[in-house]
């Protein structure tokens, strides 16, 4: 049966649309189509349970990361904000650091109030111990010490000078010396002294020293005590600081205790350290004083490290990790290089997605996460704990390593979702098994939508959608209805239309680009199909290339005349981007044999399983048909003249049966009739693909060579809802140039194929007449054959 | 001082050269050629201390007596003479100056006095301290303070103090010299200057304390309040100066610097 050309493709309907660009219309993702997939993100929002995350699924060139993360904004804004994180230094344990959370913008201020204490304390401090006060204290401390010495050494030196004797400093001490006119008496005039006078001396010497000995071993005990009061006086200045400092600190926080607590060890840690604070005080140091790497490093260890921050936040947080390795995942532990080693702290603790989402939604390419080492695991481990602990890889394979720490977890509420594609999904439920207690919501998206004037209408706002989010020129409205068109065209169906957004965000991309040149202000349904022809003309070399070759006669393709046992069949080439159809020669022979039907593309490697299987369909078909009640004295060979690169699929069966069937009988085929469509074993035709490339291939080689009015191509009529043909195709078949045809069954094929008699064309009854006289034929020569003890090719062959 | 001094004498007989007070030689004399001699003395009563039977050593190290060695007391000193000499050598070589190296044996008094006039100007360091005392009485040193026209007496520890203090007992041309010292020392200890008066407000310092009547009480309390780290000063006709300069240095614990009107 002839197609009419307006079932050749189906045109929008303008009328469909009250607008006249989308400049009217409300922006919109493609969500209408999708009511399926957003059902499923709906319940999973709703869900507060654990297990519930969401795998949308679907093709990458689907919106569904626009669309999932529209709906998930959406049900943020009307959540709260969630708390802020930081990290403290675990003071009893600074391998282990502490982790805070505080109200929404609560970190940063705390972060702030802790800074200006510890400025206050870096100035206060040095200052209150340099200070007139304390230094009189303090000196006075060691004043009177100093004051009685200097008493006792002036009575010891008087007490000796009236005793006649010298108190005489050495490098080490003292020594008393007796002495004659001021003088230390000389050696001879004390050896000529008698005994009852040198004892006198030595006994006033005796004496003195005994004195001086007592009053010096009370100094330990003495100064000792100095110093306990010098260093009392000075810690309780420095506490009385310290506590001023915090103070004010401590008392914003009186309802958390883990700050209150933490602010405990803070005025501990600062007073076990007052000297390192007065030496980072200190404007300069001294040669004397013992060198301290950076001083000021000491004040680190009571920063606030702010992992998460929602000051500036609104709702829960949404949050796409387009990176989502191990570190980006659950955050890291920064390094710095310290004397040549690498050390770790609690400031260089950074966040991970998990942190920054955490209490609202993380979105996750599953693809990536899946590649990234670990990552998947991090990922499961913190969802089934419900828990963020921040390991580094070394800790996760048990490695010893010498930078490590253990910041304390943090308690997880999230929900992830994971955008993937469906291969990737079945092979997780496959092979992992906690994926299905993880994840246990689907959103599947489809590929395509019926075309019904709901999805026309949704497909537009889209489409505004995506004017907005580009900033291209908007859409007249022929240029939205060609657009529709493109994208029925994608799926080859003229019931429905392609959901894959990145696709239509490209060819109005192309369009807008194709409107600049014209100086345009709005996108015309010329400009999309401008767009459409430029960018197939680009992918187009190998086709033109093609084209080029059947012109010249270096690919034989007759579109006119009849030839026995020669077919144009119809198939689809691909290569990269490119798809297009070609006109290929299906020829075949017949001789005398056993019943072999030879499939030449198989026998030489070339022909692909699905293609094996259509051939034995058809050797099957012409059996059952032809010779049901005696054996098949036939040996028959097929093939694709001129292939080279392989041939597959079973779209070729109709055509491969037509041409046997002539080689049978000798008969020609029409070669201004191309053919497409597989069959069953009953000769019924089924429906192929490429069925828009096919004709349109054969379209243009006719073109090429001269449209008569007589070319035309047979589909299986089940084909018929998948046109949507090139609108000069259309045009050519409208005038009568072009012709195309479908069939239900072989026969509907043959009446067509099969070239005309003088006495004008012959119907299948008179080709399956004529199949079955030279089947006959051959039958009995086979029989006499065997009677002489012929053999057979193949019986020669073995 | 009417004239920039040429010949210092550092007596270093009981403390090492302190940078700090050569530093501030340096400044004081500013780019102009200087002798340089440091001198120990080496007390000739030890000398003969040590020749005579009998005695004993007290050790403020170990807190005990034990009977005096005079060769191992000789090689400490010899050792702690080197010590000296060697901290003052590498001391002296910041500032430009022809330095030499003296050890004298006599009377202590008599020799450091001796040497003393001798020189336009005399360095001192307070004894030094050994264990928390001090290794010799500074009685000594304290006179020479008194007596003589240009001293610098470092007290210890140098670097505590926030000011430097200027006596100015009269006003303008009088003291000006004084003030103008004064000022560059405290540029370059980066300190603000405080003059003490009784007159009212010093030209030429940040700061003026008024005090009604000299005393040396009253100049330890401006001291100690003002948080001196130098006090500067020259003899003041109504006052007994020799008592007064020993007094200040027996109670102050900031450096002085005398210099003669």
């Amino acid at each position: 049966m002839e197609l009419d050309s307006g079932a050749l493709r189906r045109q929008a309907d303008e009328a469909l649309f009250d607008f006249d660009t989308t400049e009217t219309l409300t922006a919109a993702t493609q969500t209408t189509s999708q009511a399926r997939a957003i059902d499923a993100i709906e319940f999973s929002v709703g869900m507060r349970f654990g297990g519930y995350n969401l795998y949308a699924l679907g093709s990458p060139q689907t919106d569904k990361h626009a669309i999932v993360l529209a709906h998930l904004k959406a049900q943020a804004e009307k959540q709260d904000t969630p708390d802020d994180w930081c990290y403290l230094r675990n003071f009893d344990d600074p391998v282990r650091p502490l982790s805070v959370c505080l109200p929404p913008g609560g970190g940063r201020l705390f972060r702030e109030r802790m800074f200006e204490a510890m400025q206050r304390v870096r100035t206060h401090l040095p200052a209150a111990l340099s200070s007139d006060e304390f230094r009189r204290e303090f000196q006075s401390l060691a004043g009177d010490l100093r004051e009685a010495q200097s008493q006792d050494f002036a009575e010891l030196e008087s007490q000796a000078r009236e005793m006649g004797l010298a108190m005489l400093p050495t490098p080490n001490g003292f020594v008393f010396a007796p002495t004659r006119d001021g003088r230390v008496m000389e050696e001879e005039d004390f050896l000529k002294l008698d005994d009852q006078e040198r004892e006198k001396w030595q006994s006033a010497i005796n004496t003195m020293t005994e004195h001086l000995v007592e009053r010096l071993q009370e100094y330990p005990r003495v100064q000792q005590k100095v110093q306990d009061a010098q260093r009392e006086l000075r810690q309780r200045t420095a506490q009385q600081v310290i506590q001023q400092a915090l103070a004010r600190v401590r008392s914003r926080y009186t309802n958390v205790p883990a700050i209150i607590s933490w602010l405990e060890d803070v005025a501990g840690d600062l007073l076990a350290n007052v000297e390192k604070i007065v030496m980072a005080g200190a404007a300069e140091r001294t040669a004397l004083q013992m060198p301290v790497a950076d001083p000021e490093a000491y004040f680190d260890r009571f920063k606030v490290n702010v992992i998460v921050d929602h000051q500036d936040d609104e709702g829960a947080p949404v949050l796409y990790e387009s990176n989502p390795s191990l570190d980006n995942l659950i955050g890291k532990l920064g390094q710095r290089v310290e004397y040549g080693t690498p050390v770790t702290d609690f400031d260089l603790i950074r966040s991970g997605a998990l942190h920054r989402a955490n209490g609202g939604y993380l979105l996750l390419d599953a693809e990536r996460l899946l590649t990234k080492p670990f990552a998947w695991e991090a990922l499961k481990r913190a969802l089934m704990d419900s828990t963020i602990r921040i390991e580094s890889v070394s800790q996760l394979l048990s490695l010893a390593y010498s930078v490590s720490m253990e910041p304390e977890p943090i308690p997880l509420t999230v929900k992830v979702v994971l955008l993937g594609d469906r291969r990737l999904y079945h092979l997780l439920r496959q092979y992992d098994s906690d994926f299905d207690d993880l994840f246990k919501v689907v959103a599947d998206f489809d590929d395509e939508v019926d075309w019904t004037d709901e999805s026309a209408r949704s497909f537009a706002s889209a489409m505004a959608g995506i004017v907005r989010d580009t900033g291209i020129r908007h859409l007249q409205r022929g240029a939205v209805c060609r657009v529709l068109e493109h994208c029925s065209r994608l799926v080859e169906n003229q019931l429905r239309i392609s959901t894959h957004t990145a696709d239509i965000r490209d060819v109005l991309l192309e369009a807008d680009y194709a409107a600049s040149r014209n100086g345009a202000d709005v996108i015309s349904r010329e400009h999309v199909s401008h767009a459409i022809e430029r960018r197939i003309y680009r992918l187009d070399r190998f086709r033109e290339l093609v084209k080029d070759n059947i012109a010249k006669g270096l690919i034989v393709v007759d579109t006119d005349g009849a030839r026995v046992g020669q077919v144009n069949g119809l198939s689809v080439v691909s290569i990269g981007h490119v798809q297009f159809g070609q006109p290929s020669r299906i020829t075949a022979t017949a001789r005398l044999g056993r019943g072999e039907l030879v499939d030449i593309e198989r026998e030489a490697h070339l022909g692909g399983n699905i293609h094996s299987k259509a051939v034995m369909i058809v050797s099957s078909f012409i059996g059952a048909r032809y010779a049901s009640d005696k054996p098949l004295s036939l040996r028959a060979s097929l093939v694709f003249e001129q292939s080279y690169g392989g041939v597959e699929g079973d779209s070729a069966s109709v055509a491969e049966v037509c041409a046997l069937l002539s080689a049978i009988i000798d008969h020609p085929l029409r070669q201004n009739l191309a053919i497409t469509g597989s069959m069953d074993q009953h000769g019924s035709a089924q429906a192929i693909g490429g069925v828009n490339e096919k004709i349109e291939g054969f379209f243009d080689v006719c073109s090429a060579q001269g449209l008569t009015g007589q070319q035309g191509v047979i589909i299986p009529a089940s084909n018929a809802q998948h046109l949507m043909l090139r609108e000069d195709v259309v045009a050519a078949a409208s005038e009568g140039r072009f012709h195309v045809y479908t069939m239900e069954t072989v026969d509907d094929a043959i009446a067509l194929l099969f070239a005309e008699n003088a006495g004008g064309r012959i119907d299948p009854d008179e080709v399956d007449r004529r199949v079955r006289e030279r089947l006959d034929a051959l039958h009995e020569l086979a029989v006499a054959a065997a009677k002489a003890g012929l053999k057979s090719d193949a019986e020669e062959a073995s | 001082m009417k004239q920039l001094p040429k010949s210092v004498l550092y007596l270093l007989d009981c403390g090492c050269a302190d940078d700090a007070a050569l530093r501030l030689l340096r400044v004081f004399v500013g780019g102009q050629e200087l002798q340089l001699t440091g001198l120990v003395v080496e007390d000739e009563d030890l000398v003969r201390a040590m020749r005579l039977p009998g005695l004993s050593e007290v050790s403020i190290a170990r807190l005990e007596a034990g009977p005096l060695q005079p060769e191992r007391l000789r090689k400490d000193i010899l050792a702690h003479t080197e010590a000296v000499r060697e901290r003052f050598e590498k001391a002296a070589r910041g500032i430009s100056a022809e330095v030499s190296f003296q050890v004298r044996r006599g009377p202590v008094s008599d020799v450091l006095l001796e040497a003393a006039h001798a020189s336009d100007f005399v360095v001192v360091t307070r004894p030094q301290l050994i264990t928390g005392l001090r290794a010799r009485s500074a009685s000594t040193f304290q006179n020479l303070l008194a007596q003589h026209g240009n001293v610098l007496f470092v007290n210890e520890p140098w670097q505590s103090g926030s000011r430097i203090v200027v006596l100015c007992p009269a006003s303008g041309a009088d003291v000006s010299p004084l003030l103008a010292r004064a000022r560059a020392i405290a540029t370059a200890e980066k300190l603000p200057l405080l003059a003490v008066s009784h007159e009212g407000d010093v030209e030429g310092a940040d700061a003026t304390v008024v005090i009604q009547n000299w005393s040396e009480a009253a100049i330890v309390a401006v001291c100690e309040a003002q948080d001196a780290r130098l006090l500067v000063f020259s003899e003041i006709d109504s006052l007994d100066w020799r008592t007064m300069a020993t007094a200040l240095a027996e109670r102050l614990s900031c450096s002085l610097l005398r210099i003669e009107a």
